[in-house]
């Protein structure tokens, strides 16, 4: 390490700590905004890094999940002890170890820390939320806690900046010194335990002796871990490269610690508590005040079984009205700047492929990227805003009575709450369900919510072929019922889908629930919109890509092979004439005439575009899929119309508006009749009878409320459970149900007409 | 949500965390059992001869414990047993 000694030094410095401790907000501070979010490979787990310059270093900081201990119980959990250890090939070895402690709950705090110790890296401790201490009567004594702990100990307001250069200061110079001596928390005899373990693993019957093989000596720290986490991680990662001996001498390690009353699991925690306490002797002094605070009184409102419960939907409710009301504007702005920008290159590039890629495939998949961000931002502010005042916790422990039910828990509730508005922030957002099965479960669940791209869909249909027949006198029609209906069907698989993987794929472990209600705060806006920030970043970046090329994909689908030209010059040239026919007109003031033309000839355009998307690769794939959806009550019409709309739903209205010959645009604003009347004008070639009836109408709904026909949310899941499996295997159980759930609604509502 | 076996060993003067009623508090007496799940609550500081208040009895519950107020489901709490303060 002496040799990086020169001109810019690197130091590597990584932050940890427990929850809640205000560790983000110090990462945010320190970093500002140049950080770099990504998954750790294999992991599901965020690695973030900040990097930043001062005096001549040059930082890079590591932001570690919040953790309450070091005791690794999944492949997650591994990844911050790994990091801390130099273990991973992919991030610097840890210089300093920053670790963050609550002021206000030191004891716990100093549990991790404890761990961290152990580590034997160069630490320093971050104190915050002293403003929180004081006003519960808590003091300190610093200099003392500093020399027992044997490492610097900073006391910091990173909101406001206070004690950040003290601290930064702190890293450095530790960062020349050689670590602080281990703290001796556990009795002698775990100690011997340990050092006889160590000696198995250099032992010649444990590592085979290949060039190397040292290295896969585990550190004192994980052999500790070894001994202590029964089941844990590492007993199943770390023993199968290792000789059964190995195993063997584990096992008889924990018996003869039984045998000396020092029993495993429950050693380390009185162990560690002892050391705490031992530590803060003397020199804490807590007068705690009786009376309740502010907090409490929220409490006994917010934690309400009824109180509470009507609060909650009250925030739930302001918080849906504001997603759909502030994001329809920018959503707008987003859709008419992709069409203006088409326009453009449209005008000023001749006719063509290249063209049409540029406009259709680039131009509107980058459109189809961005227009997800008003919601995804929108969401994400109102969810860092309930996060960072504490709120969060208070909603899960609300419903997770409800939640249960499904094999979830509360955590899982604001996830697929926000699923309702769009999946995409709603899967981003189970990122907070720390239970690894239920985070998952939470995710494959979260797209059978109506989001809203969902709403056109049920709009167009259910007013082209539901009747406006009154259910409950004025309160209810059958219209509003097929509405509420769509929103019950996705909720109601969803629980059952929670439900079912719960009890098959997802079987086992615990189905404990700990969480911490942290206690209240005003959030801090800069901490908001940072979060808001770093969401749509993450968004872009790790799903962006993919939802482009898929949208290229679909354009090549839909525009080739082209129609051959004996076909369109007719057409084309019909067209032209009708078209100068409407200028003659126009400049005879006939207006009533050209309008006449430009209906004429935007009709041929309709057409035109009908046949070439009959004639492309999709419409192919269409009409040999139509034996398929024949049992759906569809024809090859709706079949290739539903195909093109997998990549995003949303298409549905303009692909049934080119496939019916109604043109692309038929279904929207003004013009929206001019679909309704093209589809129920439709009929069935071989008996002449309307296509759609309510039961096929029906039974295209409930295909589109069940299917997975978002490649966004395909993608954001893949970026969040950084595998394929898990959208493929969304994908394909959605699909599956979607078929079955039509089938069912066409074959019985076409029985009951 | 009784227990009489457990009850029974309330004669001795520990109570189960769950029979805590809201706002009662007690001394933690004993963290039996070796679960992940109770090994979690341990590392949150459910150790012997801590206080402990109960906030909102039920599952979940809320209790607050030492500096903070922890939430968590209390069906298998059977083996935490409380001295109830008077």
């Amino acid at each position: 390490m002496a040799s990086r000694a020169k001109s810019t030094r690197h130091l590597t410095v990584a932050l940890i700590g427990n929850p809640n401790t205000g560790k983000s907000t110090l990462f945010m501070a320190l970093s500002g905004v140049r950080q770099h979010v990504a998954n750790y490979p294999g992991a599901t787990v965020e690695k973030k890094v900040g990097t930043m310059s001062h005096g001549d270093l040059r930082w890079s900081l590591i932001d570690l999940p919040g953790t309450y201990s070091l005791a690794p119980r999944s492949l997650d959990e591994m990844v911050t002890v790994d990091v801390l250890l130099g273990r991973r090939v992919d991030v610097e070895p840890v210089d300093v170890i920053l670790c963050v402690l609550d002021a206000s709950n030191l004891s716990r705090n100093l549990y991790l820390l404890s761990q961290v110790l152990e580590l034997g890296r160069p630490t320093v401790v971050a104190l915050t939320m002293m403003d929180v201490a004081e006003s519960r009567g808590i003091s300190i004594e610093l200099p003392e806690l500093e020399a027992r702990l044997g490492v610097p100990v900073v006391p910091i307001q990173a909101s406001r900046g206070l004690g950040l250069e003290e601290l930064r200061q702190a890293v450095e110079r530790v960062s020349d010194q050689p670590a602080p001596a281990r703290p001796k928390v556990f009795p002698e005899i775990f100690q011997r335990e340990v050092d006889s373990l160590e000696s198995v693993f250099i032992g010649p019957e444990a590592v085979p002796q290949t060039p190397g093989a040292s290295a896969k000596i585990p550190d004192r720290f994980l052999i500790e871990r070894l001994i202590l986490d029964r089941d844990g991680f590492l007993e199943s990662k770390l023993l199968e490269s290792h000789s059964p001996a190995v195993a063997q001498a584990v096992r008889t390690a924990r018996e003869r610690l039984l045998a000396a009353s020092c029993p495993i699991p429950a050693v380390e925690t009185s162990a560690r508590y002892q050391w705490a306490h031992d530590t803060l002797k003397g020199i804490t002094r807590s007068n705690p005040k009786k009376t309740e605070g502010v907090g409490d009184r929220l409490d006994t409102v917010l934690t309400h079984p009824f109180w509470g419960m009507l609060i909650l939907a009250i925030v739930m409710l302001v918080m849906f009205q504001s997603v759909f009301k502030w994001a329809n504007l920018p959503m707008e702005w987003i859709e008419t700047g992709v069409a203006t920008l088409g326009g453009l290159v449209e005008s000023s590039m001749p006719e063509g492929s290249l063209r049409s890629l540029i406009v259709e495939g680039i131009i509107g998949g980058v459109g189809a990227v961005v227009v997800f961000l008003p919601q995804i931002m929108i969401l994400f502010f109102f969810l860092a805003v309930l996060e960072d005042c504490g709120y969060l916790a208070r909603a899960a422990y609300l419903m997770d009575r409800t939640m249960v039910r499904f094999g979830l828990s509360g955590k899982s509730f604001i996830p697929l709450l926000s699923s309702f508005a769009c999946a995409i922030p709603g899967v981003m957002a189970a990122r907070v369900i720390d239970d690894k099965r239920d985070r998952l479960v939470t995710i494959l669940v979260a797209p059978l919510m109506s989001c809203s791209a969902r709403l056109p869909v049920y709009a167009l249909l259910t007013a082209a072929f539901v009747p406006n027949r009154p259910v409950l006198g004025p309160f209810l029609d059958l219209q509003g019922l097929t509405f509420f209906s769509l929103y019950a069907l996705g909720i109601i698989t969803a629980a059952v889908a929670a439900w079912v993987m719960k009890k098959t794929l997802f079987r086992g472990g615990s189905t404990s629930f700990v969480m911490e209600l942290p206690p209240y705060r005003r959030p801090l806006l800069r901490v908001v919109l940072y979060r808001m920030f770093e969401r749509a970043w993450v968004f872009l970046q790790g799903a962006g890509t993919l939802i482009l090329a898929v949208s290229i994909l679909m354009w090549a689908a839909l525009y080739f092979p082209r129609l051959p030209e004996d076909v369109t010059k007719p057409i084309h040239e019909k067209q032209t004439q009708l078209e100068a026919a409407a200028e003659t007109a126009k400049s005879q003031n006939d207006l009533a005439l050209a309008a006449e033309y430009e209906e004429e000839a935007g009709k041929l355009a309709g057409m035109l575009a009908g046949e070439q998307s009959r004639y492309s690769v999709l419409g192919r794939f269409g009409r040999a899929i139509e034996p398929i959806v024949r049992p759906l009550g569809w024809d090859w019409r709706i079949g290739s119309a539903a195909i093109a709309s997998f990549p995003a739903r949303e298409v549905i209205v303009a692909s049934l508006g080119v496939i019916f010959d109604a043109g692309p645009e038929a279904g929207e604003g003004a013009d929206s009749g001019r679909l309704r009347d093209a589809l129920k004008a439709a009929r069935w070639p071989d008996s002449g009878k309307p296509l759609f009836t309510p039961a096929v109408a029906l039974s295209l709904m409930v295909f589109f409320a069940l299917c997975a026909q978002c490649t966004s949310t395909l993608a954001v899941m893949r970026r969040e459970t950084n595998s394929w499996r898990w959208p493929t295997f969304c994908f394909v159980y959605m699909t599956v149900l979607a078929y079955v759930g039509a089938f069912l609604t066409y074959q019985i509502g076409s029985r009951i007409g | 949500m009784n227990h009489p076996s457990v009850n029974e060993r309330a004669c001795a003067g520990a109570v189960p965390l769950n029979d805590l009623q809201a706002g009662q508090s007690g001394l933690v007496r004993s963290v039996d059992g070796g679960g992940d799940f109770l090994h979690r609550l341990r590392e949150m500081g459910l150790c012997d001869g801590v206080e402990i208040c109960m906030l909102r009895p039920g599952c979940p519950c809320i209790v607050r414990l030492g500096g903070q107020k922890l939430c968590f489901r209390s069906t298998e709490l059977d083996s935490v047993l409380v001295d109830r303060a008077i």
